[in-house]
């Protein structure tokens, strides 16, 4: 389906217009890919915490995991995250969407950058095709506007 | 626009011929405002808006608040840019498939949209559901090698990131009874056969516009979810 997209009936017009139209869907992907970056960085120093917390197992049972706050029965109480199996305290925790049960902070963070980097749909297309669809438009325009700013990001 | 205070990016893709409201349909769910005048798109355009979505615990409990992004693509409906349209159907996760209740033409053209072949389509959905909930490696094959067959019929299919994206089918102008060419029987029917939500809205009243792409936005997410369980969330970090 690597088909060459032939843009040289758009008028001159057209063609700026969609130009400036690609330009703005690529900030949004920039901006996306930056937020991403951060996440994934907010769940690496959570890691590296827990490791830490690893060789003394015993503290878990009487503080949380995540604020190692004591946990305090009824105000904040202790619930086992169904996913890493410490414990954790109310505040750092969420429900999780399926299960019935809780979810620490830095798993739920993990989910939130799994589901969100959208691996699952990406892989669908960049086994179908080569390049996205504004980045094929911009290949296929760039020639004849010069000087429109932006490259085609990889 | 995008401040990235949220959990989710989000890419729909409104698609339909010319005239039966796509922009328009947009812009009242972006804006809550409506535009009698036509003004034609050329080839290709976005819209933004920030959502809460709330997913559902498995007891039918509400879950958690989720912020979602959501980038709305709106396509030209004229011919003429059909080859510069259809590149960016591979950046959508859901489909707005529009046609307009007051023209019989622009509902007959769904069908070319999606695929020609109807009753394969209808084997190929409850396959694909299988497939997600079994897993069988030879009904996987099976359904690869058919849809392969008849994608190529279908602009929609062909294009799409993957061969059966979540679509929702919609009905535009139902504020214009006396003008109505499509009845809402004959195109439920339809959206039957694809397996697929069927709306009636109108872009003027502002009836079912939010709906229809709330209902899109919970298919996409639930995919999304889906796929998650599948892999374990620890071997990606
Ligand atoms: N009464 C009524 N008019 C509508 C409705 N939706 C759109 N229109 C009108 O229909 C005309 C075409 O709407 P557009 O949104 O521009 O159509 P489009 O699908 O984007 O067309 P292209 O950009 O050419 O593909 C405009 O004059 C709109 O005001 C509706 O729900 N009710
Ligand atoms: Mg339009
Ligand atoms: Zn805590
Ligand atoms: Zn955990």
């Amino acid at each position: 389906m690597g088909k060459k997209l032939d843009l040289s009936k758009l008028t001159d017009e057209e063609a700026k217009h969609v130009w400036a139209v690609v330009q703005r869907d690529f900030d949004l992907r920039r901006k996306e890919e930056e937020r991403l970056e951060e996440l994934k960085g907010k769940i690496q120093k959570e890691s590296s915490k827990r490791e830490l917390l690893s060789d003394t197992a015993h503290l878990n049972e009487t503080h949380c995991a995540r604020c190692l706050q004591p946990y305090r029965i009824l105000v904040n109480s202790r619930r086992q995250c169904l996913e890493c199996s410490l414990f954790v305290c109310k505040n750092c925790s969420h429900v999780h969407p399926e299960e019935q049960g809780w979810l620490c902070d830095p798993c739920h963070l993990a989910r939130v950058v799994k589901i969100g980097s959208l691996e699952w749909y990406y892989q669908h297309v960049r086994a179908r095709f080569k390049r996205f669809g504004s980045a094929k438009v911009i290949r296929s325009l760039s020639g004849r506007l010069q000087g429109g700013g932006g490259s085609e990001p990889s | 626009m995008t401040d990235g205070d949220y959990d989710y990016l989000i890419k729909l893709l409104a698609l339909g011929d010319s005239g039966v409201g796509k922009t328009t349909y947009l812009y009242r769910y972006t804006d809550n405002k409506f535009n009698p005048k036509f003004i034609t798109t050329v080839g290709i355009d976005f819209r933004e808006k920030r959502v809460v979505y709330n997913t559902q615990g498995a007891d039918g409990s509400s879950g958690k608040a989720f912020k979602v992004h959501l980038q709305l693509w709106d396509t030209a409906g004229q011919e003429r840019f059909r080859s510069l349209t259809t590149a960016f159907f591979r950046d959508a996760m859901g489909f707005l498939l529009m046609f307009d209740l007051t023209s019989q033409q622009s509902f007959l053209n769904v069908r070319n949209w999606m695929s020609e072949n109807d009753k394969i389509l209808v084997q190929m959905n409850s396959w694909v559901r299988n497939v997600e909930s079994e897993q069988s490696f030879e009904i996987t094959c099976l359904y690869l090698t058919c849809f392969h067959l008849i994608s190529y019929q279908g602009q929609l299919q062909a294009n799409a990131y993957c061969e059966n994206p979540d679509i929702v089918l919609i009905g535009n102008k139902a504020d214009l009874p006396d003008q109505r060419e499509v009845n809402e029987r004959q195109a439920r029917e339809l959206a039957e056969k694809y397996g697929i939500p069927y709306f009636e809205t109108s872009a003027a009243t502002g009836q079912n516009v939010e709906k229809s792409v709330e209902t899109l936005l919970d298919l996409i997410m639930k995919r999304m979810e889906r796929c998650v369980e599948k892999t374990q969330v620890s071997d990606t970090v």
